[in-house]
């Protein structure tokens, strides 16, 4: 039960993704000049979970979406290490429907051409409770299975930087937390991985972020750095749960504030 | 996480159970009571004997009839001209469905000329058919064709538009290349398009092609049709007819088949 999810802690590690003066508008027709980010900076460490918060539609997946270079930033950059490999956790799983469970957590390994993608599928599908359901169909499956499955299909990849866009957003309470746990387990054997989080639920934040940044209102900035270095579990004492709700409240401060939107 | 050890999974054996649907037996009674009341109708003759020929009758006609080496050659060429006439409407029907659904410029240009004729019967071309290719297979196979083409046509232009923007950002996101785009998310999704306008386009060829055969092209089960009906041998019109629904409904049946086995993943394979 480590502090940290390696021995040295995340600030010996180089930086995974860094981001600077990141500015983005969407052109839109109707919406001209519609700016989401308003040059944002960051960092994100190998072995660090960096959660970022913020008011909806401020441009976090946007900033998600930037990393994974499926856009093109209209200003600033963002820098990969070299040979880094990002992997996307959508927020909705978007499985193909025609393929089975273990089928589409291939899909990433299928993409790199990697030999034998269904059995390693199938071994992280395991991993991850789901060895009784590999061969159904995604309609078969609970919304928590699905997000397993849209999870181990990043994982797969081998990502040296995990982008998690709210993929525990849609669950019910329960399942959620179940999902954060096999999340910190998965992050356990893998001590290298970077993660950003994009989240609206500061309960979830506090509970898996080692810090978190709070934009914002559009055009995005970092509004406040907040580190939340909290041994894991969390929640497993009196004494923890009366931190996590300290770095709760925290959160809920910086986001309410007045230059800043209401919180979720 | 579970216990089970990793590794322990069979992925080779995957245990896809589709239900085979199966016929309820109630449409079965229902066609077999028709059957019986046509009968019964048929030998107290309530009808006369030359308006409606009993199913009994039609069937010793029909296997009396496909003994017959000549009218064997005329099913052949019907069959051969409606297999013809799907597989030019299958893919001249698909491309200019995917190019219409795919490039917004294409479908400017083309849509035009396919509302037209998609609303033109296409019959009225026939005797401009019957002038550039003259009677015969030709005729039959080119309306044939261009009746199956245009339900293939839609449905594929349908399909392009329905094919989830996520996925294909997710393949994007991955890396995916093209061809494995194409393979795993494009086709798949425009599969079920594919089939269900095939499986309409069967039946619109059949027409086609006997339309044709029916305006004096000499051969084929549309020439058969007429040839008994001026010699007035109603058994065997009545089995010829019988014949070409059989075709049709072993054909659409077939495509039936194909259409739920692609269709498996789907929560109600219709």
């Amino acid at each position: 039960m480590s502090a940290e999810r390696r021995d040295e802690g995340p600030a010996g590690e180089a930086a995974v993704v860094r981001v600077e003066g990141l500015v983005h508008r969407y052109a839109r027709r109707g919406l001209e000049d519609h700016p989401v980010l308003g040059g944002l900076d960051l960092e994100v460490r190998g072995g660090e979970l960096l959660a970022v918060v913020g008011p909806s539609g401020g441009g976090k997946t946007t900033l998600l979406h930037l990393v994974a270079g499926l856009i093109v930033p209209t200003a600033g950059r963002v820098v990969l290490a070299p040979e880094a490999r990002p992997a996307m956790v959508f927020q909705r799983p978007r499985l193909m429907p025609w393929r089975t469970a273990v089928e589409n957590a291939a899909f990433g390994l299928e993409c790199l051409g990697a030999a034998a993608p269904l059995p390693k599928a199938a071994a992280l599908l395991g991993e991850l409770g789901l060895a009784d359901a590999v061969h159904a169909w995604p309609r078969e499956l609970s919304e928590g299975m699905r997000q397993r499955v849209n999870l181990a299909r990043a994982l797969l990849v081998q990502p040296d930087v995990l982008l998690l866009d709210e993929p525990f957003a849609a669950l019910d309470a329960l399942t959620r937390r179940r999902l954060h746990r096999d999340l910190l387990a998965l992050l356990r054997d893998r001590p290298r991985l970077a993660v950003v989080l994009v989240s609206h639920d500061l309960d979830e934040v506090a509970a898996l972020a080692d810090r978190a940044l709070v934009l914002s209102d559009r055009p995005a900035v970092v509004r406040a750095d907040l580190p939340i270095a909290l041994p894991h579990p969390r929640d497993a004492d009196a004494a923890g749960r009366l931190e996590l709700a300290g770095r709760r409240e925290e959160l809920e401060r910086l986001l309410g504030s007045p230059e800043g939107a209401a919180p979720e | 996480m579970s216990d089970d050890p990793p590794g322990s999974i069979d992925v080779a054996s995957p245990t896809r159970t589709g239900s085979p649907s199966s016929v309820p037996w109630i449409s079965v009674a229902s066609v077999v009571v028709a059957l019986l009341v046509w009968e019964g109708v048929c030998r107290a003759e309530l009808v006369s004997r030359v308006l409606l020929v009993a199913p009994s009758r039609i069937a010793v006609a029909g296997v009396e009839m496909l003994g017959l080496a000549s009218v064997r050659a005329d099913i052949g060429h019907t069959l051969a001209a409606f297999a013809a006439s799907l597989a030019i409407a299958l893919v001249g029907g698909a491309g200019v469905g995917l190019l219409i659904g795919w490039s917004p410029v294409a479908r400017q240009v083309l849509q035009p000329f396919v509302v037209t004729f998609h609303a033109l019967p296409k019959v009225v071309l026939m005797p401009l058919i019957l002038l550039w290719v003259g009677f015969g297979l030709g005729a039959s196979v080119f309306l044939g064709a261009m009746m199956a083409a245009f339900p293939v046509l839609t449905s594929v232009a349908a399909g392009v538009g329905a094919l989830e923007a996520d996925l294909l950002v997710l393949a994007r996101a991955f890396g995916a290349p093209r061809r494995l785009t194409v393979r795993a998310i494009v086709l798949p999704g425009l599969a079920p398009f594919l089939v269900s306008g095939l499986r309409v386009g069967i039946s619109y060829a059949m027409v086609g092609v006997l339309i044709a055969e029916l305006a004096g092209s000499g051969r084929g089960v549309g020439h058969l049709m007429l040839l008994f009906l001026e010699t007035f041998e109603i058994e065997r019109l009545f089995a010829a007819m019988t014949l070409v629904a059989g075709l049709t409904l072993a054909a659409t049946g077939a495509v039936g088949v194909l259409e739920r086995r692609l269709g498996r993943w789907r929560p109600d394979p219709a």
